[in-house]
């Protein structure tokens, strides 16, 4: 692997990192367990349009080992293992098949993925079924966060649309 | 397009009418009464006046069963040992009777003499000298009740508590019978009178207590028009110098029935007879009672060991459910 | 095309959960037992028409402790140390289609009735 190519999965990784802990240090704005805004999404799918589907899925799986020890602990990080592998799966091999303005739909898909991972988690670990109900505001929620998500990766990625060709030139060399 | 709007149509539809009952026809009484609370609980059309008819029914009868109520009929018995009572008292007592004679004198209404001795009566926990026990069970035993039409007599005195749960819980069916109730479940004082079918239809599921973590269910039964008691060592007991002393008394030895048994559940068609059982069946151990319950196959019952080892009756193989080690009794 | 029909369905989507949403919200379960489950099992039940009077105390689990009142309102979470702190913000459980959560320490609080389905328990 080229040094700049590791470079550049580390700067994705770093970024996502501090955009998970940050966000795990703002209160939810809705009081459902679970719910988050999910912007570290934007750097799987940023990474998911500018590198190999295993490098993306290295990055995210990274990004939940250490946010989990920088903040979270062990039942953290299976939350979001599950919610993030069930998002990955749901990403990855849709993604070529639409053009980046219609990222907002990968996103959507995505969230509520991550969604439905981390409630079944939660099922299992509580052993309390009645929790399964909370996929219905969650996904209500992923709909809205996901658009979010959605544009805001497109919007990165459209800008460093010249960087980028730079990169890839010596990446994909 | 409008395969997609209609199908979300249709959902939006089958989301709006929610699979929970919404219980809006559910009645409910709680109050105390026969030492212990009770939970009434019916749903329908006649559900209120039902409830309402077996609440002053059990209240009415625990004003003449209660050996405590000065004003009360089996008081007044207690002290005269021979009066003509009613209906009501006959009735039971001679019930009582009859259930000694089925456990062959494991479950018996004048066993409360002893009782009092080991200070379960009024909660004055002793073990009592053993000179002194001997001496109340030449006093005591069903044998010596007599019955002739309604007038009762007995050189001990009488405690229907194990008893007049299960007898109420019977009136209580009759009650809900005659309103045409088609769906309740009672609960007077944990004795479990499962009505009809659960409002959404289907069985009802009664838990077993944990005898070991009270605060849980070790096992559920699904019946249906059914009464479920149980007899457990956890119900009252106390410790004496590192002693487990609980408030079963076998009635021939005078001593709590020590044979590794915590908790007997009897699940029958007449409360009265499950009450007592539950009672009897405890006293007998697991052997003899396997013995009666093979040669009475319409009496469901499960027995808990202090290995929380469950035991059941056969014909309950298809309705218990459990997650602690289970094993069928024959 | 491909976007409009994901639009559509997508605010179908949003329309039916978030309808639901504000159903879920608005119930409540008639019971009046409740469970506190930690890490699966239960820890206390809790027959709430039998409080008289309201009192608190608090579950700890391996990462962490959950403060939990009681009183003629109901039961809730007034204090926990874990990090999102939602338990403390669902506030009064009302309903066992929005149970009290917290995520982080594997901590639950349901009414009975939803869990195993039990009608009555003889005792």
């Amino acid at each position: 692997m080229k040094t700049k190519k590791l470079v550049f999965m580390a700067i994705l990784l770093s970024l996502s990192l501090a955009i998970y802990v940050l966000e795990a240090q703002i209160p939810p704005i809705l009081p459902i367990p679970g719910f988050k805004l999910g912007l570290a999404n934007v750097i799987t799918l940023f990474a998911l349009c500018t590198l190999k589907k295993s490098e993306a899925f290295v990055i995210l799986v990274m990004r939940i080992i250490l946010g989990s020890v920088f903040s979270g602990g062990m039942s953290a990080f299976l939350y979001s293992i599950s919610g993030g592998i069930l998002c990955f799966m749901t990403e990855a091999p849709i993604i070529v098949k639409f053009p980046r303005r219609q990222l907002w739909i990968i996103s959507v898909l995505g969230a509520a993925a991550h969604n439905a991972g981390q409630v079944a988690t939660a099922f299992l670990i509580t052993k309390t079924p009645y929790i399964i109900w909370y996929i219905i505001p969650l996904t209500a929620v992923s709909v809205i966060t996901g658009i979010f998500v959605g544009m805001i990766a497109a919007i990165l990625l459209s800008h460093s649309n010249g960087i980028l060709k730079k990169l890839t030139k010596d990446i994909d060399a | 397009m409008k395969k997609i709007i209609f199908t979300l149509t249709i959902m939006l539809f089958l989301s709006s009418c929610s699979p929970i009952n919404s219980a809006k026809d559910k009645i409910s009484a709680d109050f105390y009464a026969m030492d212990t609370p009770m939970v009434l609980t019916a749903y329908g059309d006649n559900a209120k006046p039902a409830i309402k008819a077996i609440k002053t029914e059990i209240i009415d009868l625990d004003k003449k069963f209660d050996r405590k109520n000065e004003d009360g009929e089996l008081y007044n018995f207690n002290i005269n040992g021979k009066v003509l009572v009613s209906d009501d008292l006959a009735d039971i007592i001679a019930k009582s009777v009859e259930i000694s004679d089925l456990t062959g004198g494991a479950f018996d209404i004048t066993v409360s003499a002893i009782m009092d001795l080991w200070g379960f009566y009024d909660q004055n926990y002793t073990v009592p000298d053993d000179a002194l026990i001997q001496k109340k069970l030449e006093k005591t035993g069903y044998k010596h009740i007599t019955l002739d039409g309604n007038l009762l007599t007995a050189i001990s005195m009488l405690d229907l508590g194990g008893i007049a749960k299960g007898y109420a819980s019977d009136r209580a069916m009759k009650i809900l019978k005659s309103y045409g109730v088609s769906s309740a479940i009672l609960s007077l004082g944990g004795n479990i009178l499962a009505y009809g079918t659960r409002p959404g239809g289907g069985y009802w599921n009664v838990g077993i207590e944990d005898p070991v973590q009270t605060d849980k269910v070790i096992a559920t039964v699904e019946v249906s028009d059914k009464f479920v008691v149980t007899s457990g060592t956890y119900q009252r007991f106390f410790e004496k110098d590192g002693v487990f002393y609980h408030h079963i008394i076998d009635p021939k030895t005078g001593y709590p029935a020590d044979n590794g048994l915590t908790s007997v559940s009897v699940i029958a068609d007449s409360g009265t007879l499950a009450d007592g059982l539950s009672t009897g069946l405890f006293v007998m151990g697991l052997e003899k009672a396997k013995e009666y319950l093979m040669a009475h196959p319409e009496i469901g019952a499960v027995f808990i060991d202090r290995d929380s080892t469950v035991y059941y009756t056969p014909n309950l193989s298809g309705v218990l459910k459990t997650d602690a080690k289970k094993t069928a009794l024959f | 095309m491909r976007a409009k029909i994901f639009t559509v369905i997508f605010a179908a989507v949003l329309i039916v959960c978030g309808a639901a949403s504000l159903y879920i919200m608005k119930h409540k379960t008639p019971a009046s037992i409740v469970l506190i489950k930690s890490d699966g099992k239960v820890v206390r039940r809790i027959d709430l028409k039998a409080v008289t009077r309201p009192y608190e105390f608090e579950v700890k689990a391996e990462y962490g402790y959950n403060r939990i009142y009681i009183d003629g309102d109901g039961i809730r979470i007034t204090d926990a140390d874990c990090p999102d702190k939602i338990c403390i913000r669902h506030g009064v459980l009302k309903s066992n289609f929005s149970p009290i959560v917290c995520l982080p320490h594997k901590l639950t609080v349901i009414f009975e009735n939803a869990d195993g389905n039990i009608d009555a328990v003889t005792d």
